[in-house]
């Protein structure tokens, strides 16, 4: 920015500066998410050497201690350590988030380049994708689970299943517009195989929007594989994820509302740190879509 | 206009034909013998061969498809042999509990999001205007079903204000029936406001830089008056398609929520039939509850045409 005295640029540069502040105040606010994402991760790593206890080991002499010196976030309903087992399951939501977001992307990414580059092939890809976005997404996910059973392998197929057509949508609006651009067009001009066009001038053009949107598909992931446990249709009860560790908590929310609670927290500040991570990345990507989720 | 409407309208035949073809193919992801696992295993042959030709599993999958469309088509979505009724009169037993709280929790979303939205916007770069952002990003950020839980135990089970779970039907008062509704409406609604507010921010902040708003201020027009019926209403369009998608969550986390206080409606249904493996149950629900959301999506997107006649889609 030029320093101009003149008064006719002063509105200008003072638009200038607050946006300046504005995108300055909005990394920071980036920054702190990547913190608290990286925080979650690690502490996700070291699990196994942090936690004071066994996860699994039940100890009915200590059950339903409050939280205090020994049991940091207090004991369940049949003595386990909810501060190791919240530990533990921040293993299992990362995981979780981070599958469903490779194998989302994959499909999602190869519908979208499908669709947005074959005019053939677009229409049924797309409907059927429509098709699927018709169902309201924990609806969706909840029956697939009731199809496929409760199991750890099939949250992660039913969210991946939720979530392509989302990508396929984002990837195939890129497509369209790349497609038409002068150096594609060159590009088949001078004879270059479809599949070299497609993953080399095309798929680099859709890697941002994909990027951004993987946050936000993460986050979502986390909060859904939270609730299909809650519901009982999701991770089996005997593997400590948040989820699960939550619903053990709700018959004991009077007498031990730790049990929920700590759990809960522990969501909030993953997905948290994901959202303001995924707000950050997109203002840097594209300003136009700020506000938007 | 009419034409717009007619066009989306024929639209929709597709949409729920998928919806309806990804509703049957659901039961067929069952590993095994949907009808065995129906009825365990001590089920003996007579009964599985009896349920098999009940549900038409004895057919071939084509057959099976075209036969569920058909029924479909005449508004039937199957028999509960566990409910002992059709699935469809299961469900309308059912409705009004799930109708009345998305209709509180849209209420309560759209008031929140868009006063939020409007205050941060009025109030921007201040303290308030984070405050608002922060509360509407930790709503985003948060279980539902966890601060329902955390609501019953503070306002239910602690301060005593409200029933901690159990319906009040319409019939037996509109007094009662709100106030055994407010804490799951709110669940829902909280965490349902953050993107509308998200979106009323943006939109309101966009709309206060144009130049009429300027020019309504320098006429003199009282403030409240600027921002409402200068601002508001231009900023109201994005808004409206953000409260549709709204709805769709709406319809989803009334499960949960349902769940969470033990109420009575569609999405306990669904959780019970899962848990009762009966499959014409929740196929039935899946394909209503989509088809419901369908049309709202088709509603809101004919709102939204009406509401800015600069949109045209022809």
């Amino acid at each position: 920015m030029t320093e101009t005295k003149s008064t006719s640029t002063e509105p200008r540069n003072m638009v200038a500066l607050a946006q300046g502040i504005n995108t300055l105040r909005r990394s920071r606010m980036m920054t702190l998410g990547l913190l608290l994402v990286l925080a979650v991760s690690v502490l996700a790593l070291i699990a196994p050497r942090v936690a004071p206890f066994d996860p699994l080991e039940v100890d009915p002499m200590r059950r339903l201690q409050s939280p205090g010196p020994v049991h940091r976030m207090g004991t369940d309903d049949v003595g386990r350590d909810v501060y190791s087992r919240v530990l533990w399951g921040s293993r299992v939501s990362l995981l979780v988030g981070a599958l469903v977001v490779v194998f989302s992307n994959l499909i999602g990414i190869f519908v979208g380049l499908l669709s947005g580059y074959f005019d053939r092939v677009d229409k049924i890809l797309m409907r059927f994708m429509d098709g699927l976005m018709a169902f309201p997404t924990t609806l969706l996910a909840i029956a697939m689970m009731a199809a496929l059973g409760a199991r750890l392998s099939n949250v992660i197929i039913a969210l991946s299943v939720v979530y392509v057509p989302r990508v396929a949508r984002v990837v195939r609006g890129v497509v369209l517009t790349v497609r038409e651009t002068a150096y594609v067009e060159s590009a088949v001009a001078i004879g270059a195989p479809t599949w070299k066009i497609i993953f080399f001038h095309v798929l680099p053009n859709c890697l941002d929007p994909i990027i951004v949107q993987s946050s936000f598909i993460f986050a979502q992931s986390v909060l859904s594989e939270a609730a299909l446990s809650y519901l009982g249709v999701g991770i089996p009860p005997w593997i400590p994820s948040w989820g699960n560790i939550m619903t053990g908590g709700r018959m004991f929310i009077n007498v031990a509302p730790w049990m929920t609670l700590y759990p809960g927290l522990a969501i909030i500040v993953c997905v948290l740190g994901l959202n303001l991570f995924g707000d950050g990345l997109r203002d840097l990507v594209d300003p136009r879509l700020r506000g938007v989720i | 206009m009419k034409a717009y409407i007619l066009n989306r309208l024929a639209a929709l035949i597709p949409t729920l034909l998928i919806v309806a073809t990804v509703g049957f193919l659901l039961i067929h992801l069952t590993p095994g013998d949907p009808a065995a696992v129906m009825l365990g295993d001590e089920a003996d042959l007579k009964d599985l061969e009896m349920l098999r030709q009940q549900m038409g599993l004895d057919q071939p999958i084509p057959v099976q498809l075209l036969r569920w469309l058909g029924r479909l088509f005449r508004g039937d979505l199957g028999y509960s042999i566990f409910l002992k009724r059709p699935v469809l009169q299961a469900i309308t037993d059912r409705l009004e509990c799930t109708l009345l709280l998305t209709v509180y929790s849209l209420i309560i979303s759209v008031g929140l999001g868009v006063v939020m939205g409007i205050v941060a916007a009025v109030k921007h770069n201040t303290i308030v205007d984070q405050i608002m952002m922060v509360l509407a990003l930790l709503g985003v950020s948060m279980p539902s079903f966890w601060l329902g839980l955390n609501l019953i135990w503070l306002l239910a089970l602690g301060l005593r204000w409200f029933p901690s779970s159990g319906y009040v039907p319409l019939a037996q008062g509109v007094v009662a029936n709100m106030r055994s509704l407010f804490l799951p409406s709110f669940t829902l609604g909280f965490v349902s406001a953050a993107p509308i507010a998200r979106m009323t921010r943006s939109s309101m902040l966009a709309v206060l830089n144009q130049d009429y708003i300027r020019t309504a201020r320098a006429k003199g027009l009282k403030e409240w008056s600027v921002i409402l019926s200068h601002a508001f209403r231009n900023a109201l369009i994005p808004t409206v398609t953000m409260i549709g998608m709204t709805v769709g969550g709406l319809i989803a986390g009334a499960i949960i929520v349902e769940t969470v206080f033990a109420l009575p409606g569609v999405g306990r249904l669904v959780i019970s039939s899962i848990s009762r493996r009966d499959y014409p149950a929740i196929q039935g629900i899946l394909i209503f509850t989509a088809s419901i959301y369908v049309l709202v999506n088709l509603v809101v997107d004919i709102l939204y045409v009406y509401l800015d006649p600069r949109v045209k889609y022809l």
